[in-house]
């Protein structure tokens, strides 16, 4: 892989060659030389950093999920058939290829009867779950209290999404996702709940599974999106 | 796509409008940044940039266009966040005019509060930023509020190989001393690439409207800039 420090510094030299050799500019090259003087330790600085930092980060990449959006054309006519009844009642559907590691899927997203639904797929077009996002208020009191109790050994929290969801029976696709979207709850529900928690003075975004009875299962840290362009 | 395609076309529009001017005058920006993590509360940000004018020249038939080096700055700010609030104090020098062998500085000293009002697909961000600017010739106060608003190109998340959008307006107060106070707007669109989690390359456009009240002026901005993160 070509590092795109080199890049850079490649793109910078050509484009001062180009400037000096046009005559698209006043600068000299003992103009150039006193540019790069007061910048010539900072350049060191970033130069290193440029050519290390790849090798270094490229150590560190280790989150191999990705989720790209596709065409309806690019969903196999299998899944768009058994989603037809609803999607042809419903707005703002997107269509979704995700990769994570050796698993494969593809998700489709949408908004049926004012509620926002999400339905995955493997790759050899089983049904993997359907996911409808929710008021965490709506969540069965049992099941709540049992949530809140592992939410309150934080110091402070603050819900951001809930979803409910169904995970595939034995049942064909059609019939789980019919009785999904009845809101019927007797195929297998958990509780996916994504949150700010405060604990020992810092704040993490978390996302927590839930059993049905609001048994905690496991929880897994949200890599939150760059911040230094919209705060400098 | 379709969201690519509106920053395509108001480039080229931007583009058109600054070829069609007799006089052609914009601004380029270009630098890099590094953020990075100290324990557990902190957060630092330490970037390098450099301003050239660029101009058409104002003799006879000469259209040469011609860049002078306006300054060359280094900044760093330090950030602690309170969840979806930041509240960052930052410092700016900057040497003005160096190509002239001019002695002119300035020191800026930053105090600001970001807060996130929404993060989803799209997110939605204010930023109340308060400046001491300290020249050599003057001292300024200078209060801006910036609104932004930055969503992933493809997907619902911002993946290694993907580009986002980041559409920005400020609005900027500033008081001089001995000077009249001005009132400044900037608008700009970017166009953001992420290179590896750590790495993103980012173009940007940003319309500045000067002096909004007493005589009005418009600038362009090109801004291009490389980012690391380690955190």
């Amino acid at each position: 892989m070509i590092s795109p420090s080199v890049i850079c510094f490649s793109v910078q030299e050509s484009f001062l060659e180009i400037m000096l050799t046009h005559n698209l500019c006043e600068w000299t090259s003992a103009d150039i030389c006193f540019m790069n003087k007061p910048v010539q330790i900072a350049s060191k600085v970033i130069m290193i950093l440029l050519v290390s930092g790849p090798i270094v980060l490229m150590a560190q990449e280790n989150k191999t999920e990705r989720e790209t959006r596709i065409k309806k054309s690019d969903t196999p006519l299998e899944i768009l058939n058994v989603l037809e009844p609803y999607l042809k009642e419903s707005t703002r559907i997107k269509y979704y290829k995700e990769i994570d590691g050796d698993h494969r899927s593809f998700e489709v997203k949408f908004k049926w009867k004012s509620k926002r639904y999400s339905i995955e797929f493997l790759e050899d077009v089983r049904l993997e779950d359907i996911e409808v996002t929710i008021p965490f208020e709506t969540i069965d009191q049992g099941s709540k209290e049992q949530i809140l109790l592992k939410l309150q050994t934080y110091d402070r929290y603050k819900v951001r999404k809930t979803q409910k969801q169904y995970s595939s029976d034995q049942s064909s696709a059609a019939e789980t996702i019919s009785k999904a979207m009845r809101g019927n709850n007797e195929i297998t529900i958990r509780y996916e709940i994504v949150l700010d928690t405060k604990s020992k003075g810092v704040w993490s975004t978390t996302e927590m599974t839930f059993d049905q009875s609001g048994q905690f299962l496991f929880e897994k840290q949200v890599i939150k999106r760059s911040e230094d362009h919209i705060l400098y | 796509m379709r969201r690519f395609s509106v920053f395509a076309i108001l480039v080229i529009s931007a583009m058109k409008c600054l070829g069609q001017q007799e006089k052609v005058r914009f601004a380029w920006e270009g630098g890099a940044a590094l953020d990075y993590q100290v324990g557990k509360y902190w957060t630092f940000n330490s970037s390098v940039w450099k301003r050239s004018i660029w101009s058409t020249s104002d003799f006879g038939n000469d259209k040469s266009l011609n860049g002078n080096l306006a300054f060359l700055e280094v900044n760093q700010f330090v950030t602690q966040s309170i969840n979806r609030t930041k509240l960052s104090v930052g410092y700016k020098y900057r040497w003005v005019d160096p190509r002239s062998g001019s002695k002119a500085f300035e020191h800026r000293l930053t105090q600001q509060m970001a807060h996130t009002h929404f993060e989803d697909i799209i997110r939605l961000v204010s930023r109340i930023r308060i400046e001491q600017r300290i020249r050599d010739t003057s001292f300024a106060h200078r209060y801006r509020y910036r609104f932004s608003i930055d969503f992933p190109l493809s997907g619902e998340n911002i993946d290694p190989g993907e580009c986002y959008m980041v559409g920005t307006n400020e609005i900027l107060f500033e008081a001089v001393n001995d000077e009249q106070d001005t009132w400044e707007n900037r608008s700009s669109i970017n166009l953001g690439y992420l290179i590896s989690s750590n790495q993103k390359l980012e173009l940007s456009f940003t319309y500045r409207l000067e002096d909004l009240n007493i005589e009005t002026n418009g600038i362009l901005f090109i801004n291009t800039g490389y980012f690391i993160s380690l955190k």
